[in-house]
């Protein structure tokens, strides 16, 4: 489990992460979005211990990541994919981190199998592609086998194989009651991994919700419903209090409503349906509404607490 | 597959024992400190290809100018001048040249951990940066403690066979020669560690080595001012001839261990207290 807690880094007087209040919970993968520069990657680095917070704190199982008392079985975090030396075997990285906490050995050649390196693991890592080092860094964070899983942008130079491979790993890690924390900017990659995402825009935060309740409360989800009374039908929904339009000769757009909420109103008008159906949003639009409200944020001044 | 039983078995264990101490998570295995960031640094600093060439550099270096020395003891001495000096004594003097190399290899054990990337992955392995540092610390003393003696060692054999009547040494030159090379190199590696960890860059603390090691020595002393003349024999690389060669001029072994130590406790402390608190 993740917990931030008014987290928050100024970057002279830019406000990078403001007052950040999530908790990641376990079994879930949450997707971590937001534009770039809006503070995903600071955030991620406060959580590791890496940078210090301006205010507020972020912890791992309830404490600091510095007080864990081995931090790689318990978190597993891919930050920097050009981690490790050109000069050094891949093998050799994963030994060396397998020993600062103590764990069997052994481990190395299993997660260089499970991330597919293989034998490749014992190649410097110098001659590695930018897809290869990614995989590096997966097998690094698995090491540990950790409870936690931290990952800023796994999917960069991965192929479409890889792609698929990191969505199901993450998948499993969740299922099997894993915390998974991953940002990403590719959102249809999100939307087929994520069920909770926490949305972020110029530090500050815009959404801590299921994928779910992201995609019903965009503007694009809305019931599409066709029948040879629409006007009928129209007027009835707009009574019952539901914004309809227009969407083609005989069909409608209704925003705000379930199937059933429709299909009701419609029998008890008695009026005949030809379809019903939920047009789901994708993520690309939810995120795009959500993140496009938060341009018009005013960035809160140094030493103004909100 | 009996590695990962075993981690099992030990972390029922671990879950046993911390049942009974509190809230704090259960993690599975032995608890690492100070001995396992050690041997990261450790596998860090050897698995990579350069650190062995480096090395191996050092020593031909050092062979070739303990031979060089040692032959112009003999060829002055054949000639009548007076040449002859413990072969010990010559050795040391060779680490003149291989002091840069160790100089180097301390520095960048953690200049090149910046300008890589692996700074991340050490930090998330050690969080603890004291430790970290620290273990970094040891393995660089015992590295330059090591490489001192070696050095010496094989340096004096060189120079004993090409000087021969005139390199002519005692078992004490040799004993005192090897602790003044080994202690001289140990404290260098650590100063340089910390000029590291200070300024965070290669080329920033190789120069910075460079104006310590030759600079300063050959610079200094051109001032004809009271104080610099005093200060300038409280540099290391005075002190560590001091050391090596049992000298009690400009001062005694004891005065060369205090000032190696305190440059490598002020340069190691600043470094240690700008890492601690600096964002990775």
């Amino acid at each position: 489990m993740i917990t931030l807690e008014n987290l928050g880094m100024d970057f002279g007087s830019v406000r990078a992460v403001d007052s950040l209040s999530v908790t990641v919970a376990p079994g879930k993968v949450t997707g971590f979005l937001g534009p770039n520069g809006a503070g995903k990657t600071t955030t991620m680095r406060m959580l590791l211990g890496l940078d210090a917070p301006s205010s507020g704190r972020a912890l791992v199982n309830g404490v600091r990541y510095a007080q864990l008392a081995a931090p790689l079985r318990t978190v597993g975090a891919l930050l920097e994919p050009r981690t490790g030396h050109r000069g050094q075997r891949a093998d050799s990285h994963l030994r060396g981190l397998a020993r600062s906490n103590r764990i069997p050995v052994a481990r190395v050649d299993a997660v260089l199998q499970e991330v597919g390196l293989g034998e490749a693991g014992r190649r410097r890592i110098g001659t590695y592609s930018l897809g290869m080092r990614q995989r590096l860094g997966i097998a690094a964070a698995l090491l540990g086998e950790p409870e936690v899983l931290v990952f800023d942008e796994p999917v960069n130079g991965l192929d479409a194989d890889g792609v698929a491979w990191i969505r199901d790993l993450m998948r499993a890690k969740a299922a099997a009651g894993a915390t998974v924390f991953v940002s990403s900017h590719l959102m249809s990659e999100m939307q087929s991994t994520a069920d909770h995402l926490v949305v972020i825009g110029r530090g500050k935060l815009l959404a801590d919700q299921s994928m779910d309740a992201v995609l019903a409360a965009s503007a694009q989800t809305a019931v599409v419903v066709s029948s040879p009374q629409a006007g009928v039908l129209a007027a009835g929904l707009e009574r019952a209090g539901y914004l309809v339009a227009v969407a083609g000769p005989d069909s409608l757009r209704v925003t705000g409503a379930t199937t059933q909420e429709v299909g009701g109103v419609a029998h008890s008008l008695g009026v005949r349906i030809n379809e019903l159906g939920l047009r789901r949003a994708s993520l690309e639009q939810a995120y795009t509404e959500l993140t496009a409200q938060s341009l018009d944020y005013v960035p809160t001044r140094i030493g103004e607490e909100p | 597959m009996s590695g990962t039983k075993a981690t099992q078995v030990d972390s029922m264990k671990q879950a046993a024992r911390a049942g009974a101490g509190g809230a704090r998570t259960v993690e599975a295995g032995p608890r690492p400190g100070f001995r396992a960031a050690m041997a990261f640094e450790f596998t860090k600093l050897w698995a990579v290809r350069s650190t062995r060439t480096t090395l191996a550099v050092a020593l031909a270096a050092q062979l070739a100018m303990a031979w060089l020395i040692g032959f112009s003891a003999w060829a002055s001495g054949v000639n009548g001048y007076e040449s002859a000096m413990p072969a010990p004594f010559m050795a040391l003097a060779c680490l003149q040249l291989a002091q840069l190399i160790i100089a180097t290899l301390a520095a960048l054990a953690i200049t090149s951990e910046y300008s890589n990337g692996t700074i991340i992955s050490s930090l998330q392995a050690v969080p603890v940066r004291s430790r970290l540092l620290g273990a970094k610390a040891a393995v660089l003393g015992i590295v330059g403690l090591g490489s001192g003696v070696v050095l010496v060692g094989s340096g004096t054999l060189v120079a004993a066979l090409a000087a021969g009547t005139y390199g002519a040494f005692t078992v004490s030159d040799l004993l005192l020669a090897l602790a003044g090379g080994g202690a001289y190199l140990g404290m260098l590696a650590l100063v340089m560690l910390g000029i590291g960890a200070l300024l965070r860059s290669t080329a920033g603390a190789i120069t910075g080595a460079f104006v310590l090691l030759f600079g300063l020595p050959q610079l200094l002393p051109l001032f004809a001012v009271d104080w610099v003349q005093r200060v300038v024999v409280y540099l290391p690389t005075t002190a560590g001839q001091v050391l090596g060669t049992g000298a009690v001029e400009p001062y005694g072994s004891a005065t060369a261990i205090a000032v190696l130590v305190a440059w490598a406790g002020v340069l190691l402390g600043a470094g240690m207290w700008v890492f601690t608190r600096r964002d990775a």
